[in-house]
């Protein structure tokens, strides 16, 4: 029988696991970018992202682009390393 | 979306979901690079054809650099103010393109002093090789073809002479850069899905 492997709590949340998979598929995305491939609402987006970086799984960069703020995300080195463990993870589940 | 708690079978349909949605994401107006570059080049060939043919005074030709200056302006202003997302296909786009417009611009620079002649000819080859390998990075036949075209139009140019070289610069303008980028714009729906099987 499969020993089952624990699942991050961090990444299993829909929000926050959408956010690292967009994420992964990209080298950066800005906080408008991400609130619209994911339907999340600012604030909400806002919070789980914050989670991710106390974390350590994103790195967040806050600048301007002309007059209006900007906020560029990217995954870290840890948060890739703790996503492919998830997943690893989700297969002992589901027998991959 | 909310919070909530996934199953297991859940978590892996949603990050199928958001990679197969990345992965098709291909932002409209993208073709635009294209166009911009094409116009530039065309525009600043008719200025410097039209110099050359009025005063048939050879160092109007410096005004090729007119083809950076509209294009890079041009280029920095489309993207100032846009939503942006750097994909693995952008990054490897943008660097292709450091690479290619950084020889572009000096190797004209150089060989100005000393083999003038073969300007058009190593200029419309770097450029026509970063358009194929754009072409093929990005999955965009025409805009392959495109470059392809050019490269020959490149060698074409080593037996013209004069204003002839001025026609194979407008033609590869055009057929290089302004329909592919007519066609690239025309294929990414306003949805913002690329459709690959069409490209």
């Amino acid at each position: 029988m499969t020993a089952f492997k624990t699942l991050d709590p961090l990444l299993h949340s829909e929000l926050r696991l959408a956010i690292v998979s967009l994420l992964m598929t990209v080298v950066e995305a800005d906080f408008v970018y991400i609130k619209e491939q994911i339907g999340a609402t600012a604030g909400n987006l806002s919070v789980q992202i914050s989670k991710l970086q106390e974390a350590g799984y994103i790195e967040m960069e806050k600048s301007f682009k002309g007059k209006m703020p900007r906020t560029t995300c990217r995954i870290s080195a840890s948060g890739r390393i703790a996503f492919e463990e998830y997943i690893e993870a989700l297969k002992s589940y589901i027998n991959l | 979306m909310e919070t909530k708690k996934l199953s297991e079978k859940e978590s892996l349909e949603l990050i199928a979901q958001v990679i197969r949605n990345s992965k098709n994401n291909l932002e409209s107006g993208r073709g635009n690079s294209f166009l911009i570059w094409g116009f530039a080049t065309f525009v600043s060939t008719l200025i410097v054809g039209i110099a050359l043919y009025l005063s048939g005074d050879a160092r109007w030709n410096w005004l090729w650099f007119l083809v950076p200056a509209i294009g890079y302006t041009a280029g920095h202003i489309r993207t100032r103010n846009k939503n942006k997302v750097i994909t693995f296909m952008d990054n490897a786009v943008q660097k292709l393109w450091l690479v290619v417009g950084i020889t572009a611009v000096i190797a004209p620079a150089v060989l100005a002093f000393k083999h003038p002649g073969l300007i058009p000819f190593v200029e419309i080859l770097i450029v026509s090789l970063g358009l194929a390998i754009t072409g093929l990075i990005i999955d965009f036949k025409p805009g392959f073809i495109g470059g392809a075209a050019g490269i020959v139009i490149a060698f074409c140019t080593l037996f013209a002479a004069n204003l002839d070289i001025l026609i194979l610069f407008g033609a590869w303008s055009i057929s290089s850069m302004i329909i592919p980028g007519i066609k690239l714009n025309h294929y990414i729906k306003p949805n913002h899905k690329l459709q690959h099987d069409r490209v």
